[in-house]
């Protein structure tokens, strides 16, 4: 129950905002429900053994019994820190929003709070179809954030948004389908929940591109990949980040990405083991395409948020070739870069942001000599270009180093064309930093008058600072309730690929009687 | 010869549904010429008796035939009717949809309310007209429901007030629709001559009977086909389908808001079940040149009505060409359904689920448009609909879950009837049909964000006098029924298949 409290209670909280009769005091009220809300998932961290790599905390029942559809919610390693990471961003997104929503701050604010129950019904769905309504149904109010406070091309930027995830997702809605099917064939009856899924055998034919389980992968990585966003289906991202409000980027890079990659580690990889392999070298390859792409075309924006947004096509791309490694380091690195990506990519957009609130110009050229004007700004600016550079001691440096050692691994090409990556990324981040911050005063700043951090602004950086630090300095406390998880699904895709027979499922299908002593435990 | 008909009790209580449905029918016409004097009777005693006469329609319906949903099945007036469990849902979608699409009549301008009566009586008989054809179990039986449907519509359509199109859509609707009627009645004056053959010179004609000698015949009796194939054609006019789908745009355009909404809704779930009948002619399945052209038939109705619908300005032309590309969709479920061995089957089901969420939609977004037409006449473009959202917020978020709810974007009901008919499309392995479906559903989504856009993503003009408070009555009620049924309907889907 506690994590159908956690998805749903956003939906109410989005309810209670709507007909709260004083607007007045909207934000102070969405950012109490949202304190309670990472309150309570903290206490899903808190009761979360990381010792085992079933999914815990399991809340299900038959909900369309005629299509074999359930709804079954359940958190294990490889969810957990996606849950802490979107509850962890809100509050910080209703603070950091405070100034720059100045109308229909209620729609506002109820559309923020509909997105959360989306994306956190989507890391915690463990059925194909309940997925991909929690998936999809995240589009309406990130397309309505962008549309309706977003900059001047806003509705051609939300319309792109929409109808690109769209187009990817009925891939994955086909797959689906056919997965539903194939159950049904495997053992009579229409079932789109994962945990049976994971049982059945679909059919792959070593050495020929087409088989089933190809094809199968193929619809759900298309989705995915649009979503993460790979190169060459990035396209609608920069768009969409430029048009939308600064807390809509920050969640559509923070949060809303990784609902891509998530979907490769929990549905793509696990249902077609032989397929991924198969096809991983394509990835491997779009994965280094976006890595030094992204960074090349971040290096010639003169715009900072695109610049931002392009950069982030570029670390999505290091999550993608962790994950294709297919190796724990390769495959925790990615996980890790995810929560990074969230973090650093998130923060620069609040900087971003808070910049543009005060000169609305986000050209590099209109800035110069800025660390003199606002130092503690700068100071803040430059902590996150490090993590987001990977500077040892940030939290960048954990991600990628393990990522690259993942690549490496898989083979030193990969390794080798990563690598570079870092360096075009170091190339740009400081580049733009060296053209704001420093160098000559640029006379034009003279007008603006500019303030300093208000008090508002260090409660959004802050924490994001100390996360930086934090998972830097101590990645351990992070990775031990991953570790199990992801060795577990490592383990058993090389079973699978060497077509051992001894796959080892995740555990809460079995009977009460047979489930681990824990899961009893949980309420039903 | 089969033996002579006797007709019983149990006959006439199966089909008193349809009678009361006939002297309810009669209430307003007598009314006015007996006790009125040939004035019109108020409009609202008018919508209650009518009213009154679905709603015991319904119940009697339920009360006789309740049985037909744990697998009874009767056979009434020699086999000529059937009731089963597919004909009781076809019926009940039907009545449910006409009761609410009927109070949309009442307050548009465009309807003559000096002939509400014989409104009400053209409407009435051509619900009548249409539970004889879901009800009908041979080929005759089908053809006297679809013309005793089909004229009063064609009446109803001619009926409204002087408007820029409407004399242009009824008789484009009756040159169209008698030809279509010809060539179907051709068609099964085919079938029959081909199966006459085989049975020794006994008239054999009803479905059950002939389904296999039909699975035979497709590919042995050239005669055989061509009916077939003619009667295919008839139907595909009826339900608007590629490339019969012409008149449908012209005439949901041209005829009153409130028609378009019954025309959508109740006639289509109507000529949709009786097609589902005829398709149990074990035929389609058994010649792959046939199964191929209907498969094509299929994704050329939703590409012609999607694209359609993609360049209009005028909301209504748009709803009608998505109606076109709706009825693609639901055409490839009746493909799906020929496959099918048992009688009510998944494939039935889910074409019948469509058809109610469908007609639910469609009941919410023309029956928006009405409320638009009435306020600020006829041709409303999208321009009406600017800022909506900063001005009746309820309203622009009724008319966009409907919208979602046309688009089939999770959670709405929308979704999940789309789910269930592309599942069983793809039962039959018709994988094809699935994915050309989905991108379908996707060029879809592009036109039903316009209007959504335009309500959320612009701020309101002044010059619009558009006022949703003060549309009122039991209308705006129905409207956001409509609406919250496309929110939670998916959640009750369990209780509805």
């Amino acid at each position: 129950m506690l994590l159908s409290t956690i998805v749903f209670l956003p939906l109410v909280f989005a309810f209670i905002v709507a007909f709260n009769p004083k607007e007045k005091i909207t934000r102070e009220l969405s950012l109490g429900f949202s304190i309670l809300l990472l309150g309570l998932s903290l206490l899903m961290l808190f009761r979360f053994d990381p010792t085992t790599p079933d999914v815990q905390m399991v809340h299900q029942f038959k909900w369309i019994p005629q299509l074999g559809i359930d709804y079954i919610l359940g958190v294990d390693g490889i969810s957990i820190w996606l849950i802490i990471l979107s509850n962890f961003l809100l509050p910080l997104v209703i603070v950091g929003s405070w100034n720059a929503i100045k109308d229909k701050v209620r729609l506002f604010h109820v559309a923020l709070f509909l997105l959360q129950t989306s994306m956190l019904g989507s890391f915690l769905a463990l059925d194909l179809v309940l997925f991909y309504i929690f998936f999809e149904s995240s589009l309406i109010p990130m397309a309505m954030m962008i549309g309706i406070w977003g900059g001047d091309r806003k509705i051609y930027a939300s319309f792109k948004f929409f109808i690109y995830t769209m187009f990817g997702s009925v891939f994955m809605l086909a797959s689906i389908i056919c997965l539903m099917l194939l159950n049904k064939a495997a053992t009579g009856e229409l079932s789109s929940n994962l945990l049976d899924l994971y049982r059945i055998d679909i059919a792959f034919v070593e050495g020929r591109l087409i088989s089933t389980q190809t094809l199968l992968f193929l619809g759900f990585a298309i989705a995915l990949a649009i979503k993460v966003p790979m190169f060459p289906v990035h396209t609608w991202l920069p768009d969409a980040h430029v048009q939308a409000p600064t807390p809509g980027s920050v969640i559509l890079a923070g949060v809303m990405l990784k609902m891509g990659t998530y979907g490769f580690l929990r549905f793509a990889f696990p249902l077609f083991p032989d397929a991924s392999e198969q096809l991983s070298q394509i990835f491997l390859l779009l994965a280094v395409i976006g890595i030094i792409y992204g960074a090349l075309v971040a290096m010639v924006q003169t715009d900072v948020k695109k610049l931002v947004a392009y950069s982030s096509v570029s670390h999505m791309g290091y999550v993608v070739l962790g994950l294709f490694a297919m190796n724990e380091a390769g495959v925790t690195g990615g996980l890790y870069q995810m929560l990074n990506h969230g973090i650093s990519t998130g923060a620069l957009f609040f900087l971003v942001g808070m910049i543009y609130e005060r000169t609305h110009t986000r050209e590099v050229s209109a800035y110069g000599g800025l660390a003199r004007i606002l130092p503690i700004y700068t100071i803040f600016f430059l902590i996150i270009t490090f993590s987001s550079i990977a500077v040892p001691l940030t939290n960048g440096f954990v991600g990628e180093f393990l990522i690259l050692m993942g690549a490496f691994m898989k083979s030193s090409y990969w390794g080798i064309l990563g690598v570079t990556g870092v360096v075009l990324g170091a190339t740009y981040m400081l580049w733009v930093v060296k053209k704001i911050f420093f160098g000559p005063e640029n006379e034009k700043l003279k007008k603006y008058e500019l303030k300093d951090l208000s008090p508002r602004e260090w409660c959004v950086l802050v924490p994001l600072v100390i996360m930086v630090f934090w998972m830097g300095l101590f990645p351990g406390h992070f990775l031990k309730y991953s570790e199990v998880s992801v060795n577990h699904l490592i383990q058993n895709m090389h079973n699978y690929s060497i077509g051992t027979t001894e796959i080892k499922p995740i555990n809460i299908g079995l009977k009460d009687s047979q489930k681990p002593s824990h899961i009893i435990s949980e309420e039903k | 010869m089969s033996p002579s008909p006797s007709l019983t009790l149990a006959d006439f209580l199966l089909v008193l549904p349809a009678v009361t449905l006939f002297v309810f029918s009669l209430l307003p016409l007598a009314i006015k010429v007996f006790i009125n004097k040939n004035t019109e009777v108020q409009t609202g005693t008018n919508l209650a008796i009518a009213l009154l006469g679905l709603f015991s329609a319904l119940a009697l319906l339920i009360i006789f035939q309740g049985s037909t949903f744990s697998g009874v099945t009767y056979l009434a007036f020699a086999k000529a009717l059937v009731f089963d469990r597919a004909s009781m849902v076809g019926n009940l979608i039907i009545l449910i949809l006409s009761i609410f699409s009927l109070p949309f009549f009442t307050h548009h301008p465009s309807i003559n309310k000096a002939q509400f009566s014989e409104l009400i009586f053209l409407y009435l008989n051509s619900i009548l007209g249409m539970m004889f054809l879901v009800w009908s179990n041979d080929l005759i039986m089908t053809f006297i429901g679809l013309e005793m449907m089909s004229l009063c519509l064609y009446m109803l359509v001619c009926m409204n007030l002087e408007q820029k199109l409407s004399k242009e859509a009824a008789v484009k609707y009756f040159v169209l629709g008698s030809l279509a009627s010809g060539i179907l009645l051709y068609g099964i004056s085919l079938i029959y001559g081909s199966v006459i053959i085989l049975t020794d010179g006994q008239v054999v004609t009803h479905y059950s009977d002939i389904q296999e000698i039909a699975a035979e015949l497709v590919t042995k009796d050239r005669i055989f086909l061509l009916g077939y194939i003619l009667v295919l054609v008839g139907f595909a006019f009826k339900v608007a389908v590629f490339p019969f789908h012409n008149w449908a745009p012209d005439v949901y355009q041209g005829a009153s808001t409130p028609l378009t909404i019954f025309m959508s809704t109740a006639v289509k779930a109507a000529s949709f079940a009786a097609f589902l009948r005829f398709v149990s002619l074990d035929a389609i399945a058994q010649s792959n040149s046939l199964l191929w052209v209907v498969q094509w038939v299929a994704v050329l109705t939703m590409l012609i009505g999607n694209f359609g619908a993609l360049v209009q300005s005028s909301i209504k032309r748009m709803l009608a060409y998505s109606s076109v590309a709706h009825s693609g969709y639901i055409f490839s479920g009746v493909i799906a359904a020929c496959f099918a061995t048992q009688p009510y089957n998944a494939a039935i089901q889910s074409v019948y689920v469509y058809l109610l969420a469908y007609g639910l939609f469609s009941i919410g977004t023309f029956g928006f448009l009405s409320f638009l037409e009435k306020k600020l006449g006829e041709d409303i473009n999208f321009d009406a609909l600017k800022g909506l959202f900063y001005k009746s917020p309820y309203a622009a978020l009724g008319l966009a879950l409907c919208f979602l709810g046309l688009a089939g974007i999770p959670p709405t009901l929308g979704f999940f009837s789309k789910l269930l008919l592309f599942s069983t499309v793809t039962t039959t392995g018709l994988y094809w049909l699935l994915l050309w479906g989905l991108i379908n559903s996707v060029i879809g989504v592009y036109y039903y964000l316009r209007p959504i856009v335009y309500m959320f993503f612009y701020a309101p003009e002044e010059s619009s006098t558009f006022d949703f408070s003060l549309v009122g009555g039991i209308q705006q009620k129905l409207f956001f029924v409509v609406s919250v049924l496309s929110l939670i309907g998916g959640f009750f889907l369990p209780a509805l298949i």
